[in-house]
């Protein structure tokens, strides 16, 4: 399995020379391919339709205020290849922008608008950026991102 | 016309449908979801990883507890590369595999209420308490466990354990050959489910839909044949796959996914090892990411776990299984008629608490 993962991690390295920051294998079943947000969406459509990774699994944002970088990870199965893979970027926080991978993987849709609404980042070409979970007059900072505190202590009075 | 499907009707639960009617035929469906949003994953960040426990296994509490704590322990164990002893692991199994079959009959009561079968409602709930029983014996607890930790299980088996299970399998088993004469060859059953709501193979990969949904459309997917996680590499079990799509056929998907847990169960018993249940290990997870998947009885349930080395997670990204299996329901409810919605709705098996967590 794990020379199957290689293979594939090192395909894309090679095919996306400039591109690609890294492919690695993280381990067994867990490719991790992190790319120039500028192309995230060419090298979606390459490993969708070349290298066969049709299935998408999870769409997650990670607020990293201290380097002012948002973080988002696609995590996509290959139902022929039988591996899993992961496509990170990193988007500036001031600008948190990318490019909608909805052409690529229709099931992204519900999880980018829920990216959208928790971290505030828009997808460009989203065919319907709209919040998701939270109620319609909610008002505040995107309420993923770390510099949204909860509440700790009751109020009084 | 614009019609709105919930969030009060009776077979809706806590989510709502925003319908574009044409008379009686539905020309589009806009899911309204987020009613029992908690914020769970920004708790999550909150809490330390022991107490995180109870806070993930409310995502999905009262159909699927087990499967959902299942996947977050095994996330935070990948991290802390902890050894976890083998007799935890079997009860690991048993623990999961009657949850699977719990949440296919709380699915299946839902299932008949929605076409209009009301009388297999007590039949499946009465079923339903036998496994309730059970995991009452092992842990003290009938619907919310917290009985797995990382390192362990909680909770032993108790003595006499497999004879009652035993007892109560067979009796499961006898009634499952009933459901099927009841269900499966009743004709407004067939009516109601049968061509309702395809989808095909292609779309079903695309959207992403998970478990009995995609198998039922002919994919022949299941996390603990792909990437096999606790024991269930030692046990013999098939994955049932049928083709046509439907409603019918998901339903059946889930049907003969209670028989195989039934035998997974049966061979858990008969070769579980003794041994301690758990070890001790450290409350502080170092830095780095994983992700694990498990198959939990709405389909394949992800985590995301970044950890910066302290004891409480950076982030904990949940993928649900309804939340991805929602994604279906504007394809298959074009064309159809209003009275249908509550038949496919059902047959995904979407639970609004695991799509908003």
């Amino acid at each position: 399995m794990t020379e199957l993962d290689r293979n594939i991690a090192e395909g894309i390295k090679s095919h996306f020379a400039d591109v690609v920051l890294e492919a690695r294998v993280q381990r067994d079943l867990r490719i991790v391919v992190t790319v120039e947000k500028e192309h995230i969406l060419e090298v979606a459509r390459y490993i969708s339709s070349e290298v066969g990774f049709d299935h998408p699994a999870s769409v997650a944002a990670v607020d990293y205020p201290m380097q002012g970088k948002i973080e988002v990870v696609y995590y996509i199965w290959s139902t022929s290849k039988r591996t899993f893979l992961a496509l990170k970027t990193a988007i500036p926080r001031a600008e948190p922008k990318l490019n909608s991978l909805t052409p690529v993987w229709s099931g992204v849709d519900f999880h980018e608008r829920e990216i959208y609404e928790m971290f505030g980042v828009s997808f460009t070409g989203h065919p319907n950026l709209r919040g998701l979970l939270l109620q319609e007059d909610w008002e505040g900072p995107p309420p993923l991102r770390k510099d949204f505190k909860l509440r700790t202590k009751l109020e009084r009075g | 016309m614009q019609v709105s499907w919930g969030p009060q009707h009776p077979a809706s639960g806590h989510l709502r449908f925003i319908l574009d009617v044409d008379g009686d035929s539905v020309l589009n469906l806009e899911p309204d979801v987020g009613y029992t949003h908690r914020g769970i994953e920004k708790l999550t960040e909150n809490r330390t990883y022991l107490q995180n426990i109870p806070v993930v296994e409310r995502i999905n509490s009262y159909c699927d507890a087990t499967n959902t704590v299942l996947g977050y322990i095994e996330v935070v164990e990948e991290l802390l590369e902890c050894e976890v002893p083998e007799r935890a692991r079997f009860i690991r199994v048993i623990m999961a595999e009657m949850n699977r079959i719990a949440s296919h009959l709380y699915w299946l009561c839902l299932m008949s209420i929605s076409v209009g079968f009301e009388t297999m409602l007590m039949w499946t709930m009465n079923e339903r308490e036998l496994f309730l029983d059970l995991f009452e014996m092992i842990t003290g607890a009938r619907i919310t466990y917290s009985a797995l930790r990382p390192g362990g299980v909680r909770y032993d088996i108790p003595h006499g354990f497999e004879e009652v299970a035993t007892k109560y399998l067979n009796h499961f088993e006898r009634r499952l050959k009933d459901y099927y004469k009841m269900i499966f060859e009743n004709s407004t059953f067939r009516l109601r489910t049968i061509g309702v709501g395809s989808i095909s193979s292609s779309d079903a990969i695309k959207l992403g839909l998970v478990g009995p949904c995609l198998r039922a459309s002919g994919v022949a997917t299941d996390v603990r044949k792909d990437e096999p996680y606790e024991v269930y590499q030692n046990f013999d079990f098939n994955i049932p796959v049928e083709k046509a799509g439907d409603a019918y056929a998901r339903s059946l998907i889930r049907f003969h996914e209670m028989e195989e847990s039934v035998s997974i169960i049966r061979q858990a018993l008969r070769s579980i090892p003794e041994g301690p249940i758990r070890k001790r290990v450290p409350l502080v997870v170092p830095k780095g990411e994983a992700y694990s998947r498990v198959e939990a009885a709405r389909g394949e349930l992800g985590y995301y776990l970044v950890a910066n080395g302290t004891d409480k997670p950076y982030r904990l990204k949940v993928s649900t299984p309804s939340f991805r299996n929602m994604a279906a329901l504007p394809y298959i409810t074009r064309n159809v008629t209003i009275a249908d919605i509550p038949a496919i709705y059902m047959s995904l098996d979407l639970i609004p608490l695991d799509i908003d967590r």
